[in-house]
C-alpha cells in the first residue's frame, strides 16, 4: 500500500469517503473497517500510534452509537428490542450501529492513508500529478514539520502567563492569541530561510522524488472501485444490515 | 579590489506609515573575497541590511524609498532567486526556523532541487559534501532532536552545499555555547579555504572573529557606516567609538572568582535529578542560592538549563529535593509557589498582557494585590518604571520597545507579586553591550533590594562580570565554575 502513488491514493480514498458518507449499509461499513485494518497491519512500521488514534475513534463511535440509540428519532422501527436491559426501538438501534460503524470506517481508511503515505512523497506527487504549485506544497510541508514544535511553544506560552499570576484554562484565548502572533513571525522567518536557499516557489526546479502512475496504481484504483461496487451492492441487500 | 555588494543611497522602512526609515541614505560596500565583521548597536539596521542584500526585502515587505543595490556589479533586482542564491545567501539567527524538511539529508536535497541540479547527481553530491565537512552523523537524524548548535551547523551546511560566492551570517552564534560556535567557525574556515568566498558577519561580540576577519566595520543609527577598514591590529584606536556606540570591546581573558554570600537560602537543590521519559538530563544537582545574589548557569545547549527552570517552576517532575523559600516544589501549590518565584523567558513578548508599558506593570500589581486601591497601584507602577528608567515609554505598546527594553519591562512585571526568586533564560541573548549592561545593572539593583536571581547564559563574560556565583551544568552535574574565558 505504501508503494501506491499518493495522488492516486488520495483520489481513490476521497471517492471512497464520499460513497461512505451516503452509505446506508452496516455490512458495507464493516467491510471497509476490516479491509482498512487488514492493510494497516500488513504495512511495515509500528502500529502503536495508529492504535492510540484508533482508540479515540472508537470512543467517538461509541458516543455516537449511544446518542443515536437513546435520542435518535429515526423511524422505521416501531418494534421494541431489548438492549442492555432497556427497551429501545429497532430503528434507533440500527441507526446507532450504522453511525458508529461509519465513524470507525472513516477512521480505518484515514489511518490507512496516513500510515502508508510518506509526507515527502505525498507533496512530490501532488506537485507532479495534481499540478499543485510548489509554493503551497513546500509551505504545507514546512508547516507540517514545524507542527511538532508548536505543542512545545504552546506549553511555554501558557507557563509564561501562569508565572505572572494570570489564570490559564484549557480554553483561554490569551495564549492562543500569542501563538497566532508568534506563528506569523515564524512563518515569515522560515519563508525567508527557504528563499535564501534558492526556493522561489516556481515550477522551475528539479525533483529528486519523481512518483509516477504505474500499472500497480491502476490495479489499486480498480480494487477501490470494486470495493465501492461491493458497498453499493450491500445497500441493495434486503434486511436491516 | 572589486566590489562584491554595494548599497547606494538606500533608504528603507518596514511600514509605509512608520515615522522614520530603518536605513537612511545608506552607502555601503563589501569587497569581494574578504571576511568583514559588521558591528553596531541593537536596532541600528544591521539585520535589515542583510535582508535587503539577500533580496528578502523589499520583495516580501517594507518600502525601499530610494537607492539601488548591486551584487557583483549587477542590480540585485535583475537576479532570479536561484541565481541570486549562488551569488549571495544568508544564515539567520534562529536555528529553529531555518528548515522545511525533517532531516538534514532531505533539506540538502531541497536546496539542490531549488538550483535545478539533476536528480541523478544529488545523492553523490550530498554524500561527498557530508564526508568533506564531517557531518555524516547529522544527515539522517530528525532535525527536531538536534541541539541548537547542531541545528545551526546543519543550516550552515545547506548554504555551503550551494557553493555561494558569498554569504552574510546574521548573529550566527547568538544562542550557541562556545564549543558549538567553535565548530561552526571551523566549518566556515574550511569553506573559505576551499572556495575563497566573501563572508560578512553581523555580531555583537568581536572576540571569536578576531583571527578570522580581514576588516571590521562599525555601523551607526540608520545603518550609516561610522568606521570601516578597522583591522584586528588597529582595533585599539577605536576603543572610544565602541564605547560611544555601546558595543562590546574585546577584552583580556579573565578568571572568575566567586563572591562571598551570607543571606538566607532562597533556593536549594539537594541531589536533584530530572529528565524526560527514557532520558535523564541531569542528576546529583546540589547547590544553594542565597538572598540578594546573582548566579549564572552555563552549559552547552541541551544540557538541561531551561529544564532546570521548569523543575523549579514545578513543571517537570524530579527526584531529590528542590526547595524554594523552604517549600518543596513538588508538594507546593502553584499559586503559592509563584508568589515566591517568577521567570522571564527568552521571548518576553510571550508574557505581555497589556496594551501599554504602564498598564503592563499596573495590571500585574492588580493581579497579585486585588484588594489594594487602583490609584495607589497605578502610582506604584509609575514609581517602579521611573526607578528603572522606563517611565518615558509608559504610553508605548510593550511590543514597540527594543528586545532589551522588553526583557527589562518583563522583569518588572513578573516581580509585581513581590517574588523573592527570579529565573531568567538567556536575558542578554542578542543584545549589544549597552543593553546588556542596562539589563544586568537593573538585576543587580533589584538584588540589592533583596531579590535572588538565577540566570542561564552562554555568555561567559557577562556571567563573570555580574554574578556572585557561576555554575556549569555539564554531563549531568551542576558544578561551581571558575575557569577563565577561552578565546
Amino acid at each position: 500500500m505504501e508503494r501506491i502513488n499518493p495522488a492516486v491514493k488520495t483520489a481513490a480514498f476521497l471517492l471512497l469517503g464520499l460513497v461512505l458518507s451516503f452509505n446506508g449499509s452496516i455490512v458495507a461499513n464493516l467491510l471497509l473497517i476490516v479491509l482498512g485494518l487488514l492493510f494497516l497491519f500488513l504495512a511495515p512500521g509500528s502500529k502503536k500510534r495508529a492504535l492510540s488514534i484508533g482508540g479515540g475513534a472508537l470512543l467517538a463511535a461509541l458516543s455516537l452509537f449511544f446518542t443515536s440509540l437513546w435520542f435518535g428519532r429515526e423511524g422505521g422501527g416501531s418494534q421494541s428490542v431489548n438492549f442492555a436491559m432497556a427497551a429501545v426501538s429497532s430503528g434507533s438501534l440500527r441507526s446507532g450501529v450504522l453511525l458508529g460503524t461509519r465513524i470507525l470506517a472513516f477512521a480505518a481508511i484515514g489511518l490507512l492513508f496516513a500510515f502508508t503515505t510518506s509526507s515527502d512523497l505525498l507533496v512530490a506527487s501532488y506537485i507532479q500529478q495534481f499540478r499543485l504549485p510548489p509554493r503551497y506544497a513546500y509551505g504545507i510541508l514546512a508547516a507540517y514539520h514545524f507542527s511538532g514544535s508548536l505543542a512545545r511553544e504552546f506549553r511555554k506560552v501558557r507557563l509564561a502567563f501562569r508565572v505572572r499570576g494570570v489564570r490559564v484554562g484549557p480554553l483561554s484565548l490569551k495564549p492562543l492569541f500569542v501563538m497566532l502572533v508568534n506563528a506569523l513571525h515564524w512563518s515569515g522567518d522560515i519563508a525567508a530561510a527557504m528563499e535564501s536557499k534558492g526556493f522561489d516557489g516556481s515550477r522551475n526546479r528539479t525533483y529528486r522524488l519523481r512518483p509516477r502512475v504505474e500499472p500497480r496504481d491502476w490495479v489499486f484504483a480498480a480494487g477501490v472501485l470494486a470495493v465501492m461496487g461491493a458497498m453499493l451492492g450491500c445497500n441493495l441487500l434486503p434486511g436491516v444490515l | 579590489m572589486a566590489a562584491y555588494l554595494e548599497l547606494c543611497n538606500v533608504s528603507f522602512r518596514y511600514l509605509e506609515e512608520a515615522q522614520a526609515d530603518v536605513l537612511q541614505h545608506v552607502n555601503f560596500a563589501l569587497e569581494e573575497g574578504k571576511v568583514t565583521v559588521l558591528l553596531g548597536a541593537s536596532g541600528c539596521g544591521k539585520s535589515t541590511l542583510a535582508l535587503l542584500a539577500a533580496g528578502i526585502f523589499p520583495e516580501n515587505g517594507g518600502v525601499m524609498e530610494s537607492g539601488e543595490i548591486r551584487l557583483l556589479g549587477r542590480p540585485l533586482a535583475e537576479y532570479a532567486i536561484p541565481q541570486r542564491t549562488k551569488a549571495l545567501t544568508v544564515l539567520f539567527q534562529n536555528p529553529d526556523l531555518q528548515f522545511c524538511m525533517d532531516t538534514l539529508r532531505k533539506e540538502l536535497f531541497f536546496c539542490l532541487e531549488n538550483l535545478s541540479v539533476s536528480p541523478e547527481e544529488m545523492e553523490a553530491r550530498v554524500e561527498k559534501f557530508a564526508r568533506l565537512y564531517g557531518v555524516e552523523e547529522l544527515l539522517d537524524r530528525k532535525l527536531s532532536t538536534l541541539s541548537g548548535g547542531e541545528k545551526q551547523k546543519a543550516a550552515l551546511c545547506c548554504l555551503l552545499l550551494l557553493e555561494p560566492r558569498g554569504m552574510i551570517l546574521d548573529e550566527p552564534f547568538a544562542n550557541l555555547d562556545p564549543e558549538s560556535a567553535a565548530g561552526l567557525l571551523e566549518l566556515l574556515r574550511r569553506y573559505r579555504r576551499e572556495q575563497g568566498a566573501t563572508v560578512a558577519v553581523i555580531d555583537h561580540k568581536l572576540d571569536r572573529w578576531l583571527d578570522f576577519a580581514d576588516e571590521i566595520m562599525v555601523l551607526g543609527s540608520g545603518g550609516k557606516t561610522l568606521a570601516r577598514g578597522i583591522h584586528p591590529e588597529s582595533l585599539g584606536e577605536y576603543r572610544r567609538l565602541f564605547q560611544e556606540e555601546g558595543l562590546f570591546f574585546p577584552g583580556e581573558p579573565q578568571a572568575f572568582e566567586a563572591r562571598e554570600q551570607s543571606g538566607e537560602v532562597v533556593l536549594e537543590l539537594r541531589d536533584a535529578a530530572y529528565g524526560y521519559p527514557g532520558r535523564t538530563l541531569a542528576r546529583g544537582l546540589s547547590a544553594s542560592f542565597r538572598r540578594g545574589s546573582v548566579s549564572a548557569i552555563l552549559g552547552p545547549s541541551g544540557s538541561g538549563k531551561t529544564s532546570l527552570f521548569s523543575v523549579i517552576l514545578g513543571q517537570l517532575p524530579y527526584s531529590g529535593s528542590v526547595r524554594v523559600a523552604g517549600m518543596e516544589v513538588k508538594k507546593a501549590g502553584k499559586k503559592k509557589l509563584y508568589r515566591e518565584v517568577s521567570a522571564v523567558f527568552q521571548n518576553p513578548g510571550n508574557q505581555f498582557i497589556a496594551l501599554n508599558v504602564l498598564d503592563e506593570v499596573f495590571k500585574s500589581l492588580e493581579l497579585w494585590n486585588p484588594r489594594e486601591n487602583g490609584e495607589a497601584l497605578r502610582s506604584r507602577a509609575l514609581e517602579i518604571l521611573d526607578r528603572y528608567g522606563l517611565k518615558k515609554y509608559r504610553r508605548y505598546s510593550p511590543y514597540m520597545l527594543s528586545q532589551g527594553q522588553q526583557r527589562r519591562l518583563a522583569v518588572l512585571s513578573v516581580l509585581a507579586g513581590g517574588q523573592r526568586l527570579l529565573l531568567l533564560d538567556e536575558p542578554t541573548y542578542g543584545q549589544d553591550c549597552r543593553s546588556t549592561r542596562a539589563m544586568m545593572e537593573q538585576l543587580r539593583q533589584l538584588c540589592a533590594e533583596g531579590l535572588t536571581v538565577v540566570f542561564s547564559t552562554h555568555d561567559r563574560e557577562t556571567a563573570c562580570q555580574y554574578s556572585d556565583a557561576v555554575y556549569e551544568l555539564q554531563e549531568g552535574g551542576l558544578r561551581p565554575w571558575n575557569g577563565s574565558i577561552r578565546r
